[in-house]
């Protein structure tokens, strides 16, 4: 089949390739970055720069989850498959985002408080998160019928989204009502400017494993696409 | 469609679900004994010291209900798959939305009468002095429970007819629900002790938001979800 | 609470390789993926 061919012969695009080199050259530049130009804190000393990759990772994991409920409404409105290829790849890569914030938070509390978890508002609700979304992926693997994965999991993905102001709010009250130390809210001008270079970074680390996971789940799809067309022609036999 | 006819649709598919629940009763047994069991087993776990019992008999309720009622949902949907009477059920004119409300009013009929047979035991086991507030107490009851029961209508209709609907279920759910489980402990403890700082109007406004925020959301999403 | 001066980097550290290793672990994932979704294609269209 022509078309099957050309597709497992299609060659990564040169702007994502391109983009992830120098996004990992960013990330890699702007921590050196960090490094160089913050001194220790005074409270936090140098602990400090674990900022620098937990508050990035943070912002990433809340920009993908973003891009899953736009492209769950974008699929319940208009039942494109783009859409719907795009929230499972942007639901994966923030669930891994998030994974990753809350280790990163894990170790910084571990220094700073002395234990690996506190039931802080927005640890607490990272964590809900990353177990909503984990469902939702889960929901995507059980569940074979691509058109009824898709407006299953769009459901699933716009529920868990209208969710999290909720779940911060309602941890937030919890805790306050119990009094107990939060976390620490300001930071000084010295540090805005490092944390920001690695904020860029890390969007730019976050569109390059979005257009890569895109790709695959595109590339996965258009093959059983085309697969069944031909099935359903006669053109070929099912294997 | 008019909203007369949709309102008896809603009723209609409600009482059909509660006649066949009436019928076999099996069901609901089994629920309320698992219920009663886990309420029994927590009582272990936590006890025997009475003090520390009656402090958490709130939550442990509210998590028993959550566990109990889950088994509810499937049912909710599960005899009408294997009849294949579902896709009868959505070829009917009228909205889908009908069908869901039917469904969710069963489904919180079905819990409410748990609860009402399950709380009169956590009272007796857990010693909980019931205080002045029980008309809040009610309001809080219900509320919380029509926020697990959306959510659970709602999300059963996914599960029951996926792979591995057992686990599916409360792993979809139960993230959702932590708003529900904290505000609901929280506004029962707070009125047990005569809500001594205020704060069990601020967990009511937060169910209130809560189930309003999903209902709606189910209405809408509901039709989208059930089609084939 | 807070502890000394020469431990905060081993925290530091750990953070920071934990972060690359999650980065590089992912990227790898990625890597497999498109070329099992390539292979899937070609496999799919070898029965001609």
């Amino acid at each position: 089949m022509q078309e099957l061919k050309a597709l497992s012969e299609e060659r990564a695009p040169k702007w994502l390739i391109g983009l992830t080199a120098i996004a990992f050259m960013a990330v890699a530049g702007a921590q050196v970055f960090g490094f160089i130009t913050s001194p220790a804190a005074e409270q936090y000393q140098h602990s400090q720069k674990i900022m620098y990759v937990h508050v990035p990772a943070a912002w990433n994991a809340f920009l993908a989850f973003i891009v899953v409920f736009w492209a769950s409404l974008v699929y319940l409105w208009k039942r494109s498959e783009g859409a719907d290829l795009l929230a499972e790849s942007a639901a994966e890569v923030g669930a891994v985002f998030t994974g990753l914030t809350l280790l990163l938070g894990s170790i910084w509390g571990k220094w700073a408080w002395g234990v690996w978890w506190t039931w802080d508002p927005r640890l607490t609700s990272t964590a809900v998160l990353f177990i909503i979304f984990v469902g939702y992926l889960a929901l995507r693997s059980f569940t074979e019928d691509p058109e009824r994965r898709a407006t299953w999991s769009a459901g699933v993905g716009i529920f868990g989204a209208l969710n999290v102001p909720i779940v911060y709010m309602s941890v937030r009250w919890w805790r306050t009502l119990h009094q107990v130390q939060s976390s620490p809210e300001t930071m000084s001008a010295e540090y805005v400017t490092a944390l920001r270079v690695n904020g860029i970074a890390f969007l730019l680390l976050l569109v390059a494993v979005l257009g890569w996971r895109y790709r695959a789940a595109r590339i996965q799809r258009r093959a059983e696409a085309l697969h069944e067309e031909a099935i359903l022609e006669g053109r070929q036999v099912h294997v | 469609m008019s909203f007369r006819s949709e309102t008896n649709r809603v009723a209609a598919v409600a009482w059909k679900d509660l006649t066949t629940e009436r019928r076999s009763k099996a069901n609901f047994n089994a629920v309320l004994f698992l219920a009663a069991l886990m309420l029994l087993m927590f009582g272990f776990a936590l006890g025997p010291d009475a003090a520390s019992l009656r402090l958490a008999a709130a939550g442990i309720v509210w998590l028993t209900i959550m566990f109990s009622g889950n088994l509810a949902f499937h049912r909710s949907y599960q005899v009408e798959l294997e009849g294949g009477a579902l896709e009868t059920l959505l070829l009917y004119p009228g909205a889908r939305s009908s069908i869901f409300l039917g469904k969710l009013i069963a489904n919180l009929v079905f819990v409410l009468l748990v609860l009402m047979a399950l709380i009169p035991i956590a009272i007796v086991l857990y010693d909980i002095p019931v205080g002045p507030s029980i008309p809040l107490l009610f309001l809080v009851i219900f509320l919380g429970t029509f926020g697990f029961v959306t959510l659970g209508t709602f999300y059963a209709s996914m599960a029951s007819r996926s792979r591995a609907r057992e686990v599916l279920l409360p792993l979809l759910l139960f993230p959702m629900l932590i708003p529900v489980l904290l505000a609901s402990v929280e506004a029962t403890g707070a009125l047990l002790q005569g809500d001594p700082m205020g704060e069990a109007g601020r967990w009511i406004r937060l169910l209130v938001s809560f189930d309003v925020i999903f209902l709606g959301a189910s209405i809408l999403a509901f039709g989208a979800v059930i089609e084939e | 609470m807070f502890e000394t001066d020469v431990n905060v980097w081993n925290y530091v550290i750990g953070a920071y390789a934990v972060s690359w290793l999650t980065v590089i672990g992912y990227t790898l994932r990625l890597w497999v993926l498109n070329r099992r979704a390539s292979r899937f294609a070609a496999e799919l269209g070898g029965d001609v």
